[in-house]
Order: structure tokens, then C-alpha cells, then sequence
């Protein structure tokens, strides 16, 4: 990798105006997907902004609501007796993100900075209709996600925690990618007060994306059989050396109806 | 003529039952050892003796040595699969402060056939420094036409690799390809083997199988990278490589570089997988011997993750066209494969002599062909040619079981001579529960369940060009040696227990030198002969240590020499034990500190089967059969193993627990074969698009089935140890097996490999192929 | 200065606790942990294989957590509680995942030996009876390319056993 200036500073508006100033600052997470990029030489960072000394770790879990420190790691979600409690979904799905090591520094606020298009946590975020909190502003998750890589979060944007609306019924299902263990295609179903909705992950050429009809036939039969019958067209999912679009789109229902079977 | 004598050995497979064989043996041999049950170490679970340095990180590998002064040096590589090189200019990295040795590897107008070939290496003060002089080469490549696939390859306008004076030439020996065969195009070839009649066997047959499978390109993903330290000095060069034939890397670099054997060392201490692919100097081995001799500094070159997965051999990918004729009992007629397998741009991608010996055939036929593409070359990985050959008989000969109505181990029963995998065949399927088998398809529901057989052969390799040398100190202590490098097999724990058993002594008495060549020639670690090379002069050394240390004790025990034994760390009257000396003290008797004796490896007592330079082949190869229980998500078309019984030979077992762990491997290796590895090569730009860890995958524990693993015990007289390899067997009949199982769960047959999740679902017809 | 606000680029002075002991490094922040453990305090034991986070040979903990080593900066460390494969027994007494390893031949070639011997030594500290597929789940994103996962699995179920 290049080398860079380093800054661990201890205030999130200190933070958030040195990535403002400076372009070509970078902020550090968990770095499980940053630093592998710098390893490519990927990315040529003028500074890099660690954001593991602002506190922004940790779970509140109110009636309503889950909210995540944006620092929190994936290991402290899985773990966390309130978030199983709360969204026993949102648990496991931390749980089974990458391998233990990988959970050990990977956090929920690098994950949606990046957007992975097969990340795990965006499929959780947009199906239960989750907020995301930053330095400047609540943004809601359908606003949030805007193509793979891409959110809306601006130059100097940090996220600070993310906050998920206790949902009715929930549950994730992944067919991991065998390399990478990365969602190959991961549906997330919920029933909350945001709706009935359903999220996919790591199968479109766009990112994370909601199914509408798996969303309107469950919103009237919330049942495996009624995701069976949504067929899922290939067009404008992903076809790499793991699988073909066609595959992901057989995949995407197999995962549903196992997910709403989870779910209950 | 040596002086001879009679011997009479336990043969036979001892949980079958046990018989004898009378041997004329030289004079000086040892006499025969008796079962294992009957011996204290050998074949025994004697816990690997380096395990407390592995397991604390003391072991040093190549890439962990430093030496004082030592650069390092990296590759500049030709970024396209084909092209020819314009220009290259080294002045600017030569003058790069930090830089001290800058090689060029090619010369404009140089033809370059593969996306990674080396073009120049630089050594520096630090790899940061190495990288900065390599991007200040001034390097230009001009496009040429390229082909990476071997089917397009194949095709009568493809780009040509090659041209028949430049084509790699084969050697020799056959291995890893016969020399003189035609070149046409890409194609170079056929390798023709052929007995008997196979066109009068079909006409003979009462039933023709036809099949075509193909194998893809595996590479050997060792997890410690290639990697050297050369240190040229006046007075001669040390070389820390990681390889698995210490001793015949010295001779390469003794005759590259012109030097005296005398003053060429090769150390290796943790070797961190090979596997077939560090078997040889190498063009980085050379480089970083040369780039040491100009700087007059050690050198440390190591190859990362991804010129690991470009440049340091894989296996060959294969399509095998397979007719096999028989009559209605079963009685093969006739046998027929046509082969074409890509080791890039090197040769030996074929389909190995396991159709050749398997079964009995009298009219048999293969035709096997190198096709050339540009990519990396391929090279030995555990069970080259066999472990793809048996994907596509092993198959074949199911398919066969199943038209003819019968069992598939009633039909190898009828067809296979060997008495081993017969053993085999039977506790295995016992231990598998084969009489659950189903059949194809037959399990309702979602996930369904299969089961399925495969065998595995492999030649009895022995280095011929081996020694061992034991030592006996006058405090008691005692020393094994020989430049045989751990590849990881624990060779250096089965070397103990041999001398301990001669000796009287426990395994940790011994300490064992090795991976030097330092010391006597070890042979190499490849081709599963490691043990069966070195364990019978090693025996036969420590037995004369112990006659020369006897003749002291004697004194002192009133007894004749003959009359003692070395038991329990005692010297003692065999009809009296209770006139003993303690081990220790019979070695204060020495008159000198040390008593030393080295022998070489003895031929096979009833002689070999082939002899090549260095190295011969035992009359009986090697057999195993492995049976795979598998499970089949036809939503998902994901491929469970859950399952694995291996049951293997390996002539006498020295120490089953090593055995396990190495069947255990074999067995992974092959699950990952089978349902995982693949090289993608992208056929728009020529380059590797899984060239690293995260996108090439490797089993992990989460693809682990449960493996049970049976070694018999088969003895043939053959040698002072009997002791034969399990590396190759283990691996060779898995991907097979679990095709067989998968065909079983689903009545669909896949034919190609890796059987991945979507491969299934196609097969299934539930989506098209991607 | 054990956890700089500001460093580099270029070589800066940091501090690292290795294995119990105060460590003086001069690094560049792109430094990994991998690389200072190795190259710079000479702690090869821990190994660099995929150098991406996809084979977890470079494992270690942080504050009693395996964290991949090749994957965090050095300076990220700095701070924090490091302890490599060389600090995890006590003097002669090995660690019970250590002895477990060498009784059941938990390894082979030994190249991914010292990050699986972490793993599964964390994961006794947390949770010392752990079942099968919990110590499968703790060296699932291990690599051994000798296959020596069934043993490694045998191992630290009979060194959990042995445990109080």
C-alpha cells in the first residue's frame, strides 16, 4: 500500500472535518475491506482518519428500537444478549458475517459506509426499514443505498449509529460465497412497522435492492409457499466466476422462502 | 556376488489373514521384523517429535530467515498472456539508490507465452526499494494473439503457443511427458500405450460404455509461498529454500553454476506445503542464486499470494473421452481413452497409468495429448495424471455397474487383481454401510442422500540414490541424519522410531538432523517413496551400531555378541535379561566419542519392478479404496460431503497416527478438487481472474465430512522396514468417489468438475449452465 | 506515545505491548501488525499466507480477541494487548491447545499451525466446553492446506475436556 498520514482523533467533529477538508482522506473502521483495497493499491489516501477512538460503539435497545454504535463490531452484535432478544435475526446475521476474526474488527458502520454489493448488513437495513445516523442527519434506509459502493452519504458524512425499528417477525437466510463467504445471494425478510418488506443482497448489479413482489405477496399471505410462487428474473443480477444471474435468481427465491420459513 | 542368506517374512495383509515368504537377502541386511503388534514403535501412534516447535512458532520456514545484510528481490513479470518484448532497459532501476543487483531474464525480441513469465528481478536494501526499481524498468510488450483456453486451443486457427522447434521437448524418462511426439498446432501428441486388440475387444463386448469427463486446472495453493535465500560466497553457497528435494536442488545449482558439489549446501528447516510444486530449483531459485552472486549479499526471494497462483505449477486440467467394452458378467474386453489435457505452457497433462493397470483388460488403448495454452505451467500435484484418470474410469466403471446390473464392488471383485483393495473394498463397506445404498435418486425429499465407491492406485516409489547415517555418542545419546527435508509428513518422527525400535530407546531419545544436505541424501519428498527410501537403510544402520556397541557390552556381559538384545534402554543377555547394561552405559564403553555407520538403500529384496536413474519402482503398487456419503440440496444445488471411509495400504505402517493425518489430507484435498478449486482464466484478456485466496477457493473445515480412515498392515518381505507411501493413494480416488455418491443422491451424472452448486442445478435441469 | 493522533507518513515512533513486554517501534502507519510482528520485532511465527484476510495463518489477539494481523494496522494496535503464538505459553508449560495439538497431530506441515493454536485457544478462554461445531465455527476462516482440520477439531475438544 501507499503511505499515509495516520490521525486517531478523539472527537467525531474533529473527525469529520479533516474528511471534509481533504478529499482524498479516507476514514478507518474496521478496515476488513479497507485495508485489502489499500493493499491493492487500490486507493491512494492522503490521510486516514481511524475512527476508533470516538466512542461510537455499543447497543441501546429501547421498546421500539435496536441501535447500533456505528464502531460496533459484527462479533459484539452476534453476541449482544439485547439485540438477540430484540432481533434475534439481526443477531445471527452478525454471527455468520465472514469468520471470527473477521467479526473481531469488522463493524456495522464500515459495512454500510462501504456498501458492498454483497454485504450482509444492507440487506438487514433496507428490509426493516432502518435509519441511519450520521453526523448530519437521519437518513432513511431506502434514500441510503444508491448502487453498489455508492450511498448517500456526503464528503465528511460519518455515520455514528444505525437504528432498527424492532420488527414482528424477521429472519436472513445467505447462500455464502464459498471463497469469500460473502452473501452469493442473501434475502432478508421482515414484517415490522415498516412494513412487510424484502431485501436481497449480493445478487444485483445494482447493490442491495427490495423484491416488491415477494413484498406484496407476502404483505397478503405471509407464508413460504407465497414467496415460492414470486418467480425472480435474471435481468439485472450479477453473472461472475461464482454463479450466473440465472443461478442467483433461482437462488433469490430458494433463500426467501427459507427465510420467511425461519421467520415464522 | 554380495554374500547372500535365507529369510522367511511374514507376508500377506494382516487383517486378512497372515502367510510367510521365504527371501535370499544380502548378508549385511537386518533380519525380518515381525508384525507390528509384535514391535514396540513402529506402527504405533508416536505424536510428531518437532510438533512442541510447530506449535509455539519456533519452527523456521524459508520466509522466516534473515541473515545479516540480506536484500530482497522481486520478478518482473510479463503482464499479457503473449506477446514479445520490445524494449527493456534496467539502467534507471540499476541506479536506484537502495538497489544492488538488477537481472534481465529475457531479451528483446523475445517471445513471452504467459501472463506472470519472469522478465527481469531486481535485489534491494528492502522490498520497498525492490518495488520502486522494478517499476523504474523500462519494459515494452507488443500484443500478440493469445489463446487460454484449451478447447479453443485445440482449434485449427487458434494462435499458436508454439512452434514445433521452440515446443518443450519431453524427457526421457516419460516424465512429466515422453519425448518425440508430434507437435500440430497446439496439440502435441498422442502418448500412445496400447496391448492386445481394443477394436476386436468392442466387437467381443456384449455392452459398450461411452463416456467424456473433464477436470479442471488445480493449483497447489501451498500456504508458505516459494520462497528462497541464497547466499553466495567465496568459499561456497548456502541456499534456504523451500523444497521437497534438498539434495537435488544442490545438484542442479552445483551444475548451473558450475560448481563443486562440496561447496553447494540446501537447508530447509519448516516446509510449509509443496505438494508436486517445489520439487525443483525453478527459474526463482535460479534468479535468486544469481542475483546473490552479483551483489555479493544474501538474497530473500518469496513469492506472493498472487505470482503463487500464476507461476508456481498447478495441475493440469483434462477432457478424457473414455469406451469401455465388457462381457455380461462383467470380464472387461476392451479399454479406450483419448486425452487431451493444458499444463499451459509446459508439457505433462496427462491422464497418468491408472486405466493402464487397474483392472484386467487385455485390449486396452490410450492416447494422450499435451494441448499448449498461455498460461503458467503446470506440474506434479499429489498423484499427477492418476488423480484426473480416475475421475473419468472411476466413473466409467460405476456407469458400467449400473448397466450391467450389478454392484460396483461385485464388479471390481470380477476385474481387479489386487488382493489389497479387495481387503479394502470389504471393510470399507462395512465401516460406510454400503448395504444402505439406494438406488439413483431414489431418496424423497429436498436433500438427497448418496453413496459412492472409487480406487485409488499408485506406483510403489523407491529413491534408490539414498543414505542414512546413525550415531551412537559415548554419553549414550543418539543421532539419525539425512538431507530428507519434512515436507510435513512427519518423516522425521518415522526416522525415531525406526532407530529407536533397532536400539532399545524411546522415539525422543533420538534426535533426528535433517533437511541438509549436510548430511547423507535423503531423496526427495515427492512421488510417496519418503519412507519406503529411507526407513530400510536407516534400519539397516542403526543394526550396525548397535553390533559395533553389542561387541562392548559383550565384553562386559560375558556374553557373545549375538546373544543380546537392545530392549526397554537396556543392553541384555537375550536368555537373561537380568544381565543388562543401561544403554548409556554400554556407550561409555566406546573407545571413541562417537560410533557412526551409514548405509544406502538396499534394492527390494525379490528386486524391482522398473529402474530408472536414482530412483525404481516395487513390484506391487499401491491400492485404497474410499467410499463418500454425500448429501445433495437440489433447491440450492450445493453438494455436502458428509462422509468420507478411506481405507488404504502403504505396505508396513510406521506410524498410523502421521498416516491418518496424511489420508485425512488427501481426502480434503480431493473434497476441494471435486466441489471447490477451479483457475478461472479470463478468455478476453488471458489473465488469471481468481489469482489469490479470497476468489480461489480451498476447503475449509465447513467442507470437512467425517473422515474415517483404515490402514491395513501389508506385508511382503520386501525390504528391511517393508514401509511403502500414502500420500498420492489418499488423494487420487476421492474426487471419484463423491461423484459416484452424487450420481447415487440425484441419478444425474456430472461428468465435469468442480460440482458446484450451479453445475448441480443445471444438471438437474432447474437452471442453464452458467 | 502509545496512541498517536497524528503519525506519519513516513517513519514514526510507536509502542506496541507484545506478549506482556513494551515494544519501541519506528514505523511507517502502512505498516500491518503482520509485518512489524514479524519484520521488525522478528516474531515470525506468525505467518502471512493470503496476505487478505482469507486464510487467517496470520492470526493473533488483541486485548484476548483473534483479530487477522495482516488486516490491521500496526498502529491501530497500538494501545492495545497483543499476544502472538510466541507468548501463549507459559514458560515451559504449553498451553493445553498447544499440548492437545502435538497429541493429536493437529497439523502437518505447521504453515497454518500457529494462527489455528489462536484460534482455538480463544476460543477455550471464552468458552471453555465448547461443542464440535463451535470450534469448527471458530476456524472457519482458517486455511490448512494439508487438511489437518479433523485433527485440529479432535484436539481442542479433548484440550477443553482436560480443562477445570
Amino acid at each position: 500500500m501507499y503511505d499515509f498520514e495516520y490521525l486517531k482523533p478523539k472527537a467525531l467533529a474533529e473527525a469529520a472535518s479533516i474528511l471534509a477538508g481533504d478529499g482524498d482522506a479516507k476514514a478507518l473502521a474496521g478496515g476488513m475491506t479497507f485495508i485489502p483495497v489499500l493493499k491493492q493499491r487500490l486507493n491512494k489516501p492522503s490521510k486516514v482518519v481511524d475512527l476508533a477512538a470516538l466512542g461510537l460503539s455499543g447497543i441501546k435497545v429501547s421498546g421500539e428500537t435496536v441501535e447500533i454504535g456505528a464502531m460496533t463490531t459484527h462479533a459484539t452484535v452476534a453476541a449482544s444478549a439485547d439485540v438477540k432478544r430484540a432481533i434475534p435475526a439481526l443477531a445471527k446475521l452478525a454471527g455468520n458475517i465472514g469468520d471470527e476474526a473477521v467479526r473481531h474488527r469488522g463493524t456495522i458502520g464500515g459495512s454500510l459506509a462501504n456498501n458492498d454489493p454483497s454485504a450482509c448488513y444492507p440487506a438487514a437495513v433496507l428490509a426493516m426499514g432502518a435509519t441511519i445516523v450520521t453526523n448530519k442527519r437521519r437518513i432513511e434506509a431506502d434514500n441510503y443505498f444508491q448502487g453498489m459502493f455508492a450511498t448517500a452519504l456526503e464528503q465528511g458524512e460519518v455515520i455514528t449509529s444505525v437504528v432498527f425499528p424492532v420488527p414482528a417477525k424477521a429472519a436472513y437466510m445467505k447462500f455464502a460465497n464459498p471463497a469469500s463467504r460473502y452473501a452469493m445471494v442473501g434475502v432478508f425478510v421482515a414484517k415490522g412497522p415498516k412494513g412487510t418488506r424484502v431485501a436481497v443482497t449480493g445478487a444485483g448489479q445494482n447493490g442491495v435492492f427490495r423484491h416488491k413482489a415477494m413484498e406484496e405477496a407476502l404483505a397478503k399471505n405471509w407464508s413460504a409457499d407465497a414467496v415460492a410462487g414470486v418467480k425472480t428474473p435474471a435481468d439485472g443480477l450479477n453473472s461472475d466466476i461464482h454463479a450466473s444471474a440465472e443461478y442467483r435468481a433461482h437462488l433469490v427465491g430458494v433463500m426467501a422462502k427459507r427465510a420467511v420459513a425461519a421467520a415464522g | 556376488m554380495t554374500a547372500t542368506r535365507t529369510e522367511i517374512f511374514s507376508a500377506g495383509i494382516v487383517e486378512a489373514g497372515l502367510g510367510t515368504v521365504t527371501r535370499e537377502i544380502p548378508a549385511g541386511e537386518p533380519p525380518p521384523w515381525p508384525p507390528n503388534a509384535e514391535l514396540t514403535w513402529i506402527g504405533k501412534d508416536v505424536p510428531r517429535l518437532n510438533g512442541r516447535d510447530k506449535v509455539t512458532g519456533a519452527t523456521r520456514y524459508t520466509v522466516d530467515v534473515r541473515l545479516p545484510g540480506m536484500l530482497h528481490a522481486r520478478f518482473l513479470r510479463c503482464p499479457l498472456p503473449s506477446a514479445e518484448l520490445r524494449k527493456l532497459d534496467t539502467a534507471a532501476a540499476t541506479a536506484l539508490d537502495g538497489a544492488r543487483a538488477v537481472i534481465a531474464l529475457a531479451r528483446p525480441g523475445d517471445r513471452l507465452r504467459y501472463a506472470g513469465q519472469p522478465v527481469a528481478a531486481v535485489a534491494a536494501l528492502s522490498p520497498g526499494v525492490a518495488a520502486e526499481a522494478l517499476a523504474a524498468i523500462d519494459a515494452e510488450f507488443r500484443p500478440l494473439p493469445f489463446v487460454v483456453d484449451m478447447d479453443e486451443a485445440r482449434a485449427p486457427d487458434a494462435p499458436l503457443v508454439y512452434d514445433e522447434a521452440s515446443a518443450p521437448k519431453g524427457n526421457p524418462s516419460g516424465f512429466p511427458a515422453a519425448p518425440g511426439l508430434p507437435v500440430v498446432g497446439n496439440v502435441r501428441g498422442p502418448a500412445v500405450v496400447r496391448r492386445g486388440d481394443p477394436a476386436q475387444g468392442f466387437a467381443a463386448a456384449d455392452i459398450v460404455v461411452e463416456g467424456e469427463y473433464r477436470t479442471q486446472v488445480q493449483t497447489h495453493s501451498c500456504l508458505e509461498p516459494h520462497a528462497i535465500v541464497a547466499d553466495w560466497r567465496a568459499d561456497g553457497l548456502t541456499v534456504y529454500m523451500s523444497t521437497q528435494f534438498t539434495s537435488g536442488v544442490r545438484q542442479e545449482l552445483a551444475a548451473l553454476f558450475g560448481l563443486p558439489l562440496n561447496r553447494v549446501r540446501v537447508v530447509v528447516d519448516g516446509m510449509g506445503g509443496g505438494f508436486g510444486s517445489k520439487s525443483q530449483l525453478g527459474v526463482y531459485g535460479r534468479t535468486a542464486v544469481e542475483l546473490s552472486r552479483l551483489a555479493g549479499l544474501p538474497v530473500r526471494l518469496a513469492l506472493d499470494r498472487h505470482e503463487e497462483q500464476i507461476d508456481a505449477g498447478n495441475r493440469p486440467g483434462t477432457f478424457q473421452r473414455m469406451r469401455l467394452g465388457a462381457k455380461r458378467d462383467g470380464t472387461l474386453t476392451a479399454l479406450a481413452i483419448e486425452s487431451h489435457g493444458t499444463a499451459g505452457v509446459a508439457l505433462g497433462a496427462g491422464i497418468g497409468f491408472f486405466a493402464e493397470r487397474i483392472y484386467t483388460c487385455p485390449n486396452f488403448e490410450t492416447l494422450q495429448h499435451d494441448v499448449f495454452v498461455n498460461a503458467g505451467p503446470g506440474c506434479a500435484m499429489r498423484g499427477p495424471g492418476n488423480t484426473p484418470g480416475a475421475y473419468g474410469l472411476e466413473q466409467a466403471i460405476d456407469t458400467l455397474s449400473e448397466r450391467l446390473g450389478l454392484d460396483p464392488l461385485a464388479l471390481r471383485d470380477r476385474i481387479d487383481p489386487s488382493k489389497a483393495r479387495r481387503e479394502e473394498r470389504r471393510i470399507g463397506a462395512e465401516r460406510i454401510g454400503w448395504s444402505r445404498r439406494h438406488k439413483p435418486g431414489a431418496d424423497p425429499g429436498a436433500v438427497k442422500r448418496g453413496m459412492g465407491v472409487a480406487q485409488s492406485l499408485w506406483m510403489s516409489n523407491v529413491q534408490t540414490n539414498v543414505a542414512c547415517e546413525v550415531r551412537v555418542l559415548r554419553d549414550g545419546s543418539v543421532e539419525a541424519l539425512s538431507s530428507v527435508q519434512d515436507i510435513g509428513t512427519g518423516i522425521g518422527t518415522v526416522m525415531a522410531q525406526v532407530v529407536a525400535e533397532v536400539l532399545g530407546l524411546r522415539p525422543g531419545d533420538i534426535t533426528v538432523r535433517i533437511g541438509d544436505t549436510e548430511f547423507p541424501p535423503g531423496g526427495p519428498s515427492y512421488g510417496s517413496r519418503t519412507t519406503a527410501s529411507i526407513t530400510p537403510p536407516l534400519r539397516t544402520a542403526a543394526t550396525r551400531v548397535l553390533a559395533e556397541l553389542g561387541r562392548e557390552a559383550a565384553r562386559m556381559l560375558n556374553a557373545a555378541p549375538e546373544e543380546l538384545e537392545a530392549r526397554e534402554g537396556r543392553i541384555r543377555v537375550k536368555s537373561d535379561p537380568g544381565r543388562s547394561l543401561a544403554f548409556r552405559d554400554a556407550a561409555a564403553l566406546l573407545r571413541t566419542d562417537r560410533i557412526s555407520a551409514v548405509e544406502s538403500r538396499a534394492d527390494d529384496y525379490p528386486g524391482f519392478r522398473r529402474r530408472m536413474p536414482d530412483a525404481a519402482m516395487a513390484h506391487e503398487d499401491l491400492g485404497g479404496v474410499q467410499f463418500a456419503e454425500v448429501a445433495v440440496d437440489t433447491e440450492t444445488g450445493a453438494i455436502r460431503v458428509e462422509r468420507v471411509v478411506a481405507v488404504h495400504d502403504c505396505g508396513r505402517p510406521i506410524n498410523r497416527l502421521l498416516l491418518e493425518s496424511q489420508v485425512q489430507g488427501g481426502v480434503l484435498m480431493g473434497v476441494s478438487y471435486a466441489l471447490l478449486e477451479r483457475r478461472v482464466m479470463d478468455r478476453r484478456t488471458g489473465l488469471m481472474v481468481n489469482a489469490d485466496l479470497e476468489h480461489y477457493k480451498l476447503a475449509g473445515v465447513h467442507d470437512t465430512p467425517e473422515i474415517e480412515v483404515v490402514i491395513l498392515e501389508n506385508l511382503q518381505g520386501n525390504s528391511a522396514t517393508d514401509a511403502y507411501g500414502i500420500a498420492e493413494p489418499a488423494n487420487i480416488a476421492t474426487a471419484p468417489a463423491i461423484a459416484n455418491a452424487v450420481y447415487n443422491a440425484i441419478g444425474v451424472r456430472l461428468t465435469s468438475l468442480p460440482m458446484t452448486p450451479d453445475v448441480v442445478l443445471a444438471a438437474l435441469g432447474k437452471t442453464g449452465r452458467s | 506515545m502509545t496512541r498517536p493522533e497524528m503519525a506519519g507518513p513516513g517513519k514514526t515512533a510507536i509502542t506496541l505491548a507484545v506478549n506482556g513486554t513494551s515494544r519501541q517501534l519506528e514505523l511507517e502507519p502502512r505498516t500491518t501488525l503482520a509485518e512489524a510482528l514479524r519484520n521488525t520485532l522478528g516474531l515470525t511465527g506468525t505467518k502471512i499466507a493470503c496476505n487478505r484476510g482469507a486464510c487467517s495463518a496470520c492470526t493473533v489477539w488483541l486485548n484476548g480477541q483473534p483479530v487477522l494481523s495482516c488486516m490491521t494496522l500496526a498502529i491501530d494496535a497500538a494501545g492495545q494487548e497483543i499476544t502472538t503464538i510466541e507468548g501463549l505459553a507459559h514458560g515451559e508449560a504449553l498451553h493445553p491447545v498447544q499440548d492437545a495439538f502435538i497429541e493429536h497431530d493437529a497439523m502437518q506441515c505447521g504453515f497454518c499451525t500457529p494462527g489455528m493454536v489462536m484460534s482455538c485457544a480463544a476460543l477455550l478462554e471464552r468458552n471453555p466446553h465448547p461443542d464440535a461445531e463451535a470450534v469448527r465455527d471458530a476456524i472457519a476462516g482458517h486455511y490448512c492446506r494439508c487438511g489437518t482440520y479433523p485433527h485440529v477439531v479432535a484436539a481442542t475438544l479433548a484440550a477443553a475436556e482436560r480443562k477445570p
